[in-house]
């Protein structure tokens, strides 16, 4: 199992406090993980703040665009995976974002990874389409997806005609280096399973998957593989990814009250029982953590994810992702 | 004190230069040798796809590297040279995604992003990656997304906007460029030039090989529109972009040039002995003539957009000399 971590580019208000990081805390951040051995950093796409969210009314969270920065990440490392995880499809252009990404992965030497997902506010979506009020997202990202896969993948000149895409004679040059881009699709829908089989190399397990089966991530993965394999592909040829949340502490307890206390405890608390947050971390001591990861990597899963750490300062973040880089992941090493 | 810059390949080949010219290991390579010599800022250039009308060989397949993903991996790999879009074409994208680029582009960069705007010089390039909109007017696009671009990049608090293509509700911009406020650069020679450039930028640019009057009498022409702004052409930062050639004189230079691809490509429509009066050609001594004539006549920043040549190494070579020699005389 492969282990990465999420980089607060645009996670401040939703899951750290406010002033959370400058761009170079960021930098120092990939660059850590990528001497501890993780595999992949994955970085969020959030444009505008809108009501539903829920902020502090005058809450100003720093959010970095998600194809810039890890642009500028590339540069400062060398081996580890830069993921948009995920990139939000209906707030861009297909033409512009697949230049982008075959740019991004040209540039990086082959190190991108491309999230798939729709956004979870539609009030973002439509504070930023203005002209789009009535538009359906759900089947923009499926245009969305299918527009990707062309421009990427084709030789030659591609057309395409959508309700709300449409381009003619389009050629991406150069392609991605990588062959195929990889590609992670998530959702908890029958939709999911088909769009892995027509477009992705990974799936993105939810946390609203899960919860389907009462918290038990083995049922889930089993029940997806199987809805993976009635597409008539091979679930294994697949990456899963399960994204957690890092709790190091001297205990369990400690853990659990570590979570409670911090900003990401109470915005993820205001939604869910606590017991189900628990139940989708690694928390506890290094012992803890490393049985939990074992659970995980059992069910099925080939990429951990911290994707939100129980802190609330940068420097917390550092620690915690030290900690885990020496402790958890020599455990996992093959 | 004069400022120089130079075009990076990233969106060149076919247009400018031939097949297979240079990927992002040349790129980074230029851009880190632009610094060392001293140069103030690199130009990368904004194509999507190709089209019928830019007159390639049919089965030709330019190698186009995205321009702001470009500048940003070439922020990290450099410290303190300047990154400009020269120039983004504005219609192709969305004001809010490109807002949000550009500020993560400064503050990554740590302020050191130059943003040039333009419409395109392919309506069919255009109407290739938006079919949807083949009737849209262009120029007026552009006025709604410079605006646009104005008000998300500069004013505090959230935004609204309800134009005739674009619309935007309570949007905020956080955070903002790390330049206050970030430069903007408009070029060419539209009757609307004047009143775009006194409403948005801090620059405009200039092609050396196709101002037909002085460079200060042509800046003149904008004092009206800056009038009405309260502001003064002084304040404005004034690009010149133009081709390099250096030879053992003229005549070298002039015929390396012919055999180039560009050259061969511009002499189809260009006068070779007018273009060459107008761009740098020749020995070092001679271009720095022609620097300090166009210095004089008030440009301010000289960006060797194009160099005369059909492969990276010449390439290299060219801004290599052209830093060694010829930038310390202007220092």
């Amino acid at each position: 199992m492969k282990f990465g971590v999420g980089i607060p580019n645009c996670r401040e208000g939703m899951f750290y406090p406010m002033s959370f990081v400058q761009p170079q805390d960021i930098v120092k951040l990939v660059q850590l993980a990528e001497r501890l051995g993780f595999d992949s950093v994955w970085g969020t796409d959030f444009i505008n703040p809108s009501p539903t969210m829920k902020f502090p009314e005058m809450a100003k969270p720093n959010w970095y665009e998600l194809m810039i920065t890890l642009s500028y990440l590339a540069a400062a490392t060398k081996t580890i995976k830069l993921a948009a995880g995920v990139i939000l499809l209906p707030y861009r252009d297909p033409v512009i974002l697949a230049k982008q990404a075959a740019t991004l992965d040209q540039f990086s030497g082959g190190r991108f990874l491309f999230g798939w997902g729709l956004g979870g506010y539609r009030d973002e979506f439509l504070s930023i389409k203005g002209k789009m009020q009535k538009a359906h997202r759900g089947k923009m990202l499926e245009e969305h997806m299918e527009a990707l896969h062309l421009l990427l993948n084709s030789k030659g000149k591609v057309d395409f005609k959508g309700e709300y895409y449409e381009f003619h004679d389009v050629e991406l040059n150069p392609k991605p280096i990588q062959k195929p881009l990889p590609i992670f699709i998530s959702g908890h829908t029958s939709e999911a399973p088909k769009r892995l089989a027509k477009w992705g190399t990974g799936f993105s397990v939810s946390s609203k998957l899960i919860a389907e089966f009462n918290g038990n991530l083995n049922n889930a993965m089993t029940h997806l593989k199987e809805s993976i394999a009635k597409e008539g592909v091979d679930p294994e040829i697949y990456d899963y990814e399960l994204s957690t949340q890092l709790i190091m502490a001297n205990n369990f307890d400690e853990g659990v009250k570590k979570l409670k206390e911090c900003y990401l405890g109470k915005r993820l608390g205001a939604r869910n029982p606590i017991e189900a947050i628990i139940s989708t971390s690694l928390i506890g001591s290094a012992e803890d953590i490393a049985s939990q990861a074992q659970a995980i990597k059992e069910t099925g899963i080939t990429l951990c994810m911290a994707t939100n750490i129980a802190v609330d300062n940068f420097p917390a973040m550092m620690e915690q992702v030290q900690w885990f880089g020496e402790d958890i992941i020599p455990k996992f090493d093959i | 004190m004069l400022k120089f810059g130079i075009g990076i390949p990233n969106c060149r080949e076919g247009v400018f230069y031939p097949m297979s010219f240079a990927g992002p290991k040349e790129i980074t390579e230029l851009a880190q040798l632009g610094e060392q010599l001293g140069f103030y800022s690199l130009w990368g250039t904004d194509f999507i796809n190709p089209v019928p009308s830019m007159n390639f060989d049919e089965t030709a397949k330019p190698n186009w590297y995205e321009l702001i993903v470009t500048l940003s991996y070439l922020a990290a790999a450099t410290n303190k040279i300047k990154l400009a879009t020269g120039v983004s074409l504005l219609p192709y994208r969305d004001p809010i995604i490109l807002a949000k680029q550009v500020a993560t582009l400064d503050q990554f960069s740590n302020g050191r992003f130059l943003f040039g705007w333009g419409l395109g010089q392919f309506r069919e390039e255009f109407v290739a990656i938006n079919n949807r909109n083949k009737t849209i007017h262009r120029g007026r696009l552009m006025n709604e997304i410079m605006e646009s671009l104005h008000l998300l990049l500069n004013k505090n608090g959230k935004i609204s906007f309800d134009g005739e293509y674009i619309g935007f509700k309570e949007v905020e911009i956080h955070p903002k460029p790390l330049q206050e406020p970030i430069p903007v650069y408009i070029g060419g020679h539209s009757s609307a030039m004047g009143t775009r450039v006194a409403k948005w930028a801090t620059g405009v640019s200039y092609s050396a090989t196709i101002l037909n009057e002085s460079i200060n009498k042509t800046l003149m022409e904008l004092q009206p529109d800056m009038d009405k702004e309260g502001r003064t052409i002084d304040d404005l930062d004034v690009v010149i972009s133009t081709y390099l050639c250096l030879g053992k004189d003229l005549e070298d230079a002039k015929a390396k040039f012919s055999k180039t691809y560009l050259g061969q490509r511009l002499l189809k429509r260009i006068n070779l002995d007018t273009f060459v009066t107008k761009s740098l050609f020749g020995t070092p001594n001679q271009i720095s003539e022609r620097i300090n004539q166009l210095n004089q006549e008030g440009m301010k920043h000289c960006v060797l957009t194009n160099v005369c040549v059909d492969s990276f190494s010449e390439m290299k070579e060219q801004i290599q000399i052209f830093g060694e020699e010829i930038l310390p005389q202007f220092n």
